[in-house]
This record gives C-alpha cells, structure tokens and sequence, in this order.
C-alpha cells in the first residue's frame, strides 16, 4: 500500500511557477536588460526585474568590478529597484548573471539593437 | 614556335595512329592525356586554337578536325584531372556548385572557349614557355616553392577561378546528360531525393501555385537618415509597416520601447527618433519585432492580424487559422539621461 502510494506521480501544479515568481515586478518575471544611448558613443545598461530576494547592492558591487565599470541602484516609483550601469554591458551582465546562478537564460531579455 | 611545330607533329603521329587503330578513339583521347602531362600548356594553346580554327596548317588538317570531333570527350577526361587538384587546393561545396550548374547549361560552348583562352593566357603568361613544359602539377607547386607570399596568393586565386570556371563547363556536359532523370539508363534504384525533386518538377510544371513555392514577403531593409547630430529618421518606415500589415503606432510602440528613446512620426510620415542609429540596429529590432508579433508560429507565414480584445492583444493567421495572445509592448525602466533640472 504505502509502495503504491510512494510510486504515484506527485500532481502536477501548473502554478507551481507563478508562485515562485509572483515577487517580480513583469508578467513573466523576465530579467530585462536594456541600453539607452547618451551623449556621443556613451550609453547606459540598465538590468531591470531581478528578484526582491537579492541584495541589489551587491550584486551591483560585483557587477561594477568585474566589468570595471561604474554604476548605481536606481529607485522607480513603478519599477521597483533598477541596476544601472555604464556602457554597453549588455552581454557581459547577461553572462553574469546566468553564470552566477541568479536568473535563468530563458528568463533574460536582452533588448536593444 | 619551334615546341608548337614538334608538338604539331607528334598529335599527327598520334592520330594517325588512331586512325589506324581499331577502338583507336579512346586510345587517342589516352594518348592526349598523356601528352598533356608533359605538354600541358601547349596542348592548351592548341586545344585554343583549333577550337578557334585560329591555326591551319596543312599538316594539321587532320589534327585539328580530330580536335574538334573529340572536344568533349577530352574536355571530360582533363575535368576530372583538374577537379581532384581543385579538391586538394580548397575545400568545394558540391552542393552549391550544382546549383550554379543548373543555370550555367545553356552557355556552356562559348564559356568553354572563353575560359579555355583565358587559361591558356594565364599560363603562358605567368609563368614562360619552360616551365609550362613541366606538367601542371609541378606548375601549380613552383610558385608556392619560389615567389613571395603575396604574389603566390594571387596566383592561386588566378589558378582556382580559372579551374572553378572549367569545372562547371565539363560537369555542366554530364549535367546536360542527366538532367531529366539521374537514373536514365542505370539500373540502380531511385534515390529519395531525386524521386522527390522529380514530383516537384512535375507539380511546378503542371500547376505552379501548388507547388508550395513559398511566396516570401521580402522586406525592403529600412533606410535611415540622420537629422542634425541627434536624430534619426526613418524614411520606409510606412512601407515597412504596411508590409508587415501592422499599424504604424504598434510598430513605432516598440521601436521606442526597444530603443530605449523617444521620438513621432512628422509631417511625410516618417519616424524620428531621437538618438543615433545605424539601419543594422533597427533592422535587428525589426526582425525581433515580426518574430514576436507577425509571424504567425504554427505555420511561419506572415499573413496575420493583430487584434486587440479586452485589452489583451491577440495574433490570428490567416493561413492556419491558429491564434495567440501576444505579451503587450511596455517602455520598461528609461533612465534620465541628460541635464538635470537645478531644483531636483
């Protein structure tokens, strides 16, 4: 009986996901990545919709050294927290973050050109 | 003028031999391979020549009749020499060579001519009468061993084309042979490629609408202007939208979005933005764009609409009739960049 019991399949809960993620700020909890053009060839990478969980400070204190770059947390009104940093970082901060186990690939967005 | 007069006499002697021979055809055409290898670039010039009927000594009546009647069987047979040298000195894509084949077909006596001359210039002029006297092989080796970098590579790139050129005239003949059918007197079983290329040739040929000749709606790529220093206009930016059937402000929604900027539509309906972007960046954000909101995902096709139902967007094909629900375009986080305001 108890063999029986231990060998079904545990249901499937298909909110299983939305529950986890319901802390983040989009629909679908995507980590977005962006680049906004300044002045010249200077631009901004901004990393929006990492979770409420991690210390944005340090998460932005390692960013900054390993690109050598500098950059700052930036408190929206709607969007909650929003990393902020100098020059195309994109790629890098993309690579990071999935190396360093804090998102997913599939859950990164990079936008941009 | 001295080797072509030897050389003369000897394709003499040698079809004089074939004629007297009985199966004396294949023998010649070995014969002439033969020859080649020690008279490479004379035979070339003669093989020119005759084809040309540029030379007509008496001696040579027979030779040069000979030539011409026999063209194409030493044509094929010297293909096969250069095409596995050609195999050696870079690595060809098969495929993509019969592709080219198909078309080539049709001009295949005059180009053979053209290239034969060509060829025949290249050696002679590269690299004097001696060294052409030493077969091909060799030839192809000496500037590698001898002459600068630099030199050498335009040589072989001289070489190759020359080669690549030949090649497609002598399999363009097997081609013209097997065109219809690949298995026309073998006995071999059909290959499924072939089986199927032939139903689609039939299909194309009787009625071509079926033929699943997948019309692609083919995007103009955007053209981009700059205003001043700090602003771009997108001049076929309507032709663009109306391409993709999208409305103009669906489009623009997430261009600005994407690019992280601001900007309108002016008077002529093109969109400026603000910022400076190359056509390649909004190229990329289009193709990012159609994948997400045009095309449609069950079938691939483009013919579909975007229909907005309580407040939720949705994607309808045309062609299948699937739909889904796009996500909506949201701006997401826009830093200030800039000058800030003295008060805040």
């Amino acid at each position: 009986m108890s063999d029986f019991e231990v060998q079904a399949p545990t249901p499937f809960d298909p909110f299983a996901d939305a529950n986890a993620d319901d802390s983040g700020a989009g629909t679908k909890d995507y980590v977005h990545i962006r680049i906004q053009q300044r002045n010249g060839r200077k631009s901004l990478t901004t990393v929006q919709g990492l979770k409420k969980d991690f210390s944005y400070n340090k998460i932005l204190k390692d960013l900054k050294k390993e690109f050598c770059c500098n950059g700052t947390v930036v408190q929206d009104p709607e969007l909650g927290q929003v990393i902020q940093l100098q020059g195309d970082q994109r790629k890098n901060v993309s690579t990071f973050l999935v190396q360093a186990g804090i998102v997913k690939k599939e859950s990164i967005k990079i936008h941009g050109f | 003028m001295n080797s072509v007069l030897m050389l003369g006499c000897f394709v003499d002697q040698l079809v004089k031999e074939a004629w007297n021979d009985e199966n004396g055809f294949s023998d010649a055409v070995d014969g002439v391979s033969k020859l080649r290898n020690h008279f490479y670039g004379i035979v070339k010039f003669l093989e020119t020549f005759s084809k040309r009927n540029i030379i007509q000594v008496q001696g040579w009546a027979v030779s040069i009749s000979y030539f011409d009647s026999c063209d194409a069987a030493i044509m094929a047979d010297e293909n096969i020499d250069v095409k596995d040298e050609v195999a050696e000195l870079a690595p060809f894509d098969p495929t993509k060579k019969k592709k080219k084949k198909k078309v080539v077909i049709q001009e295949n006596a005059d180009e053979a001519v053209d290239s034969l001359a060509e060829k025949t210039e290249s050696l002679s002029v590269s690299d004097g009468l001696e060294s052409s006297f030493t077969g091909l092989k060799k030839k192809k080796k000496k500037p590698v061993e001898t002459s600068m970098l630099d030199e050498e590579s335009g040589d072989a790139g001289e070489d190759l084309d020359d080669h690549a050129g030949e090649d497609e005239n002598g399999e363009g003949a097997d081609v013209q042979q097997q065109q219809r059918n690949p298995w026309d007197g073998t006995d071999r079983d059909y290959e499924y490629e072939e089986l199927l290329g032939r139903v689609f040739n039939i299909l194309r040929e009787n009625n071509p609408e079926l033929a699943g000749d997948r019309r692609r709606t083919v995007m103009r790529p955007p053209q981009v202007l700059r205003e001043g220093t700090k602003k771009t206009v997108f001049v076929n930016f309507m032709d663009l939208c109306r391409t993709m059937h999208r409305q103009a402000d669906h489009v623009m929604a997430f261009l600005l979005a994407e690019l992280g900027t601001s900007g309108s539509l002016d008077g002529q309906q093109r969109l400026v933005v603000k910022g400076r972007f190359a056509p390649k960046n909004f190229e990329g954000i289009l193709r990012r764009y159609i994948n997400e909101y045009v095309i449609c995902l069950g079938c691939k096709s483009p013919d579909t609409i975007l229909s907005k139902e309580n407040r939720l967007f949705f994607l309808r094909c045309e062609k299948c009739g699937s739909g889904r629900s796009v996500a909506p375009i949201k701006a997401g986080f826009v830093a200030r960049v800039g000058r800030r305001n003295a008060g805040t």
